[in-house]
């Protein structure tokens, strides 16, 4: 009796230990659901009103928050890090900010157990399209309020919001609600890197202005023996084969923008693309849209033969090494290689050359810049109900969009941000700015169909390497946007009468 | 003559095998030296000069990232094989009412995905206090490292002769008395088995304390990896040297325990 007694009581240790759960180390895949809806009931906490005796709020105790990201993990942005945060306490000497970098494979899976449980930091990082559907979820603290109504006192003179470039705070606003829930603090500009010492030993005296320069001077580099052009087009990335989707397409399709622009943002969205293949105006299988790749193809005569097998940053690297005269790369990653002690060239930063009519009589020859997309934006969490912890978080954005921080930022990190009249004297600083309009239409994005993003890389290496025709690579396309935007139409009810979704004020 | 050059063909077959095998791991070890543009230049061998400080880097970073992993292995170890040797030797020894039943629904939970569990598991850790301990990434994956160890021991006691236990019983010995000097010395391949396994699993376990114990101070090694820094040109090479750092103690837990490791996998697959 006793010996069975033992026996049960064991057995049900282990039974009920199995019980609480278990743990592995088995690779995730990605966690797209939701974060369940916030635990504290609704409504936000009332802030506390700003000092009568300074320009700037002061939190009444000392108030420290913890600030989550993977953005900073590199030396040289850790330096940019420290000086920005060190600059803050000057300004907020009882404001201390605790920095935490999570790398970004599994950050999404951190952030809504995070989220779910009550614990997340009190200011992370997240992509502005997280964002807005952890406002819907109540999750996120809404920043419109703020946004809309405030003056950012480290960069005076109107609206929050107003400091902001249009076109990028416009992508942060959630159009189903008019919602903010999170601040862009900096953003993304892609451009052509060019090797000065190659291009010189072919007798070429600057970086090509159009895409038929381009051309001629790729030929007369393969002729000098010298690989022109680098590419990362690896699968599923595809991140550089999307951009000169873009770049060819924008200018060729610019004559349909007024049309597919419901609201009027200068953005053609994923409501108002599926709204473009319904009627018809996005065809992929007829001119101009399909002409964009004959052009790529043409042009991918001069890639560097490895192009399937390599992402962007390898792309980077091949250039690098000083054999490859040319890519096309995130203008932060200029400052990482311009520190490098191991370059052994001179390289400058230009625009991609611009698709003239030259090229193809549909093109409007309006140059476009990859890029303005929304990045370091920051959510505060719904959870964050101290007065002074919220205010303080709040504050911090605004140092973070305020001119003297984004000077900075631009400075050490050779970045762009989203506010407006952020200028640099050095001219490779400069030239990574924006020179022209941003890529309008949001076609060859992730945020559309994955499916079409996907076959459009897969297939287009097929492509480029003759085993698929024209017409059976843009069909296959085609196919794809029009499956997905009937999978729109039936799980979020678009139509002309509800004008596709948009509730644009 | 036929018999020769077929052991010729299986040498050349498994000189193969272990430099496939061998070669991804001196690519892993030689790039940990090199800056990034020498790791482009040439992939597949050393560069020089051979950069050591990548080394002095990753340490310094990870050290305490190191400590806190042996302790949270130490206690995954131990806890798990308390739990499922004394599980499994009352599975194998003794008939209870709802045994099969308990058996059973223990051995369902390792049908069901990790990822099910995650948030529920990280709440009631929440609710708990255990939020960035130890005992949180010792507690919750014991338990689940103790399902399918209690499973191998259970079969493994099971297959001992039942003629030693009715002697020890006969001798006077009570069920602690049978369990410790019988049934565990006498399951001493399959619990190094059970160590080595669950050594390598409590390790390299990265999803449960990047969600619940990502704090500096008990992070362990796996997350630590996962922060350090350098400047542009010097990684990934600080990264490798990193991830050859952090695989060193499992590399000496293999080095003293290959042999009863190897006696475990084999134990009771020849009849004396």
């Amino acid at each position: 009796m006793k010996r069975k007694f033992i026996a049960m009581f064991m057995a049900m240790v282990i039974a009920g230990g199995s019980l609480t759960g278990c743990a592995s180390s088995s690779p995730s895949p990605q966690n797209s659901s939701a974060p369940a809806a916030s635990q504290d009931g609704g409504g936000q906490a009332a802030l506390p009103e700003k000092s009568e005796s300074d320009e700037r709020w002061h939190p009444a105790k000392p108030v420290t928050l913890k600030w989550v990201s993977w953005e900073y993990n590199q030396d040289h942005e850790l330096q940019y890090l420290e000086e920005s945060l060190a600059r803050y306490k000057e300004l907020q000497p009882d404001i201390t900010i605790e920095y935490e970098y999570i790398a970004s494979d599994q950050y999404q899976t951190w952030l809504q157990t995070q989220l779910v449980g009550g614990t997340a930091p009190d200011l992370f990082l997240v992509r502005h399209t997280w964002g807005q559907q952890y406002l819907r979820d109540g999750t996120v603290y809404d920043l419109t309020d703020a946004l809309l109504n405030e003056e950012n006192p480290y960069n005076p003179g109107g609206k929050w919001i107003d400091t902001f470039e249009p076109s990028v705070i416009v992508q942060v606003k959630d159009l189903t609600n008019n919602k903010y829930a999170s601040v862009p603090t900096n953003g993304v500009i892609v451009k052509m890197f060019y090797n000065k010492e190659l291009l010189a030993k072919a007798g070429i005296d600057g970086p090509p202005e159009t895409f038929a320069e381009l051309l001629s001077d790729c030929k007369a580099l393969q002729d000098a023996g010298i690989m022109p052009y680098v590419v990362g087009m690896k699968v599923p990335e595809g991140g550089g084969f999307h951009w000169y989707e873009r770049l060819f397409m924008d200018p060729l399709t610019d004559q349909f923008n007024e049309e597919m622009d419901l609201n009027g943002t200068g953005l053609i969205e994923v409501n108002e693309i599926a709204r473009a293949v319904d009627k018809g105006v996005i065809d992929i299988t007829k001119s101009p849209w399909k002409d964009i790749y004959p052009m790529i193809k043409e042009f991918s005569q001069y890639w560097h033969p490895g192009y399937n097998a390599m992402n962007n940053e390898e792309a980077l690297e091949q250039f690098a090494r000083g054999e490859v005269a040319m890519t096309f790369s995130v203008g932060t990653h200029a400052a990482a290689l311009a520190a490098n002690p191991d370059l052994k060239f001179e390289f400058g930063v230009t625009e991609f050359p611009t698709i003239t009519k030259e090229s193809n009589p549909h093109s409007s020859g309006i140059p476009y810049e990859i890029g303005g997309a929304p990045q370091g934006n920051i959510c505060i969490p719904a959870t964050l109900k101290d007065e002074d912890k919220l205010r303080a978080a709040i504050d911090f954005l605004q140092f973070k969009t305020g001119v003297e921080d984004c000077s900075l930022y631009v400075d050490r990190l050779w970045g762009v941000v989203p506010i407006k009249g952020i200028t640099s004297d050095n001219p490779m600083i400069a030239g990574l700015q924006f020179k022209n309009g941003v890529s309008p239409l949001k076609l060859y994005e992730t945020y559309f169909d994955k499916k079409f993003w996907d076959d459009s890389t897969m297939l287009g290496q097929l492509y480029l390497q003759d085993k698929l025709s024209l017409e059976e690579y843009t069909q296959a396309l085609q196919d794809d946007l029009v499956t997905a935007k009937d999978a729109y139409v039936q799980k979020e009810g678009w139509s002309d009468e509800n004008n596709w979704g948009d509730k644009q004020d | 003559m036929k018999l020769k050059s077929a052991r010729i063909m299986m040498h050349a077959v498994i000189i193969l095998v272990a430099f496939l095998t061998i070669y991804p791991l001196f690519i892993l070890v030689a790039s940990s030296f090199k800056t990034n543009i020498q790791i482009y230049e040439n992939i597949f061998g050393l560069s020089f000069p051979l950069h050591f400080e990548h080394y002095v880097i990753a340490y310094k970073q990870i050290y305490s990232g190191l400590v806190n992993s042996v302790i949270v292995t130490c206690g995954n170890i131990v806890l798990t094989l308390i739990i499922s040797s004394m599980a499994g030797y009352a599975f194998a020894c003794f008939r209870f009412p709802g045994k099969n039943m308990l058996f059973f629904s223990m051995m369902m939970m390792m049908m069901v995905p990790y990822f099910l569990i995650l948030t529920p598991q990280f709440i009631v850790s929440q609710r708990l206090g255990l939020l960035n301990t130890y005992l949180v990434q010792i507690l919750p994956p014991s338990s689940a490292f103790a399902i399918l160890s209690t499973f191998l021991i259970t079969t493994h006691m099971e297959s001992l002769p039942r003629s030693l236990f009715e002697m020890a019983s006969i001798e006077g010995a009570g069920s602690f008395t049978t369990f410790t000097r019988i049934a565990i010395p006498l399951s001493k391949p399959i619990l190094v088995v059970v160590t080595i396994t669950n050594t390598i699993s409590s390790w390299n376990n990265y999803i449960w304390p990047l969600v619940a114990a990502n704090s500096r101070e008990v992070r362990p090694v796996v997350l630590a990896i996962t922060k350090i820094t350098a400047s542009a040109h010097q990684m990934p090479g600080v990264n490798f040297a990193g991830y050859v750092l952090s695989s060193i103690p499992l590399m000496i837990v293999f080095i003293f325990a290959t042999k009863p490791f190897v006696e475990g996998m084999t134990a009771g697959a020849v009849k004396a």
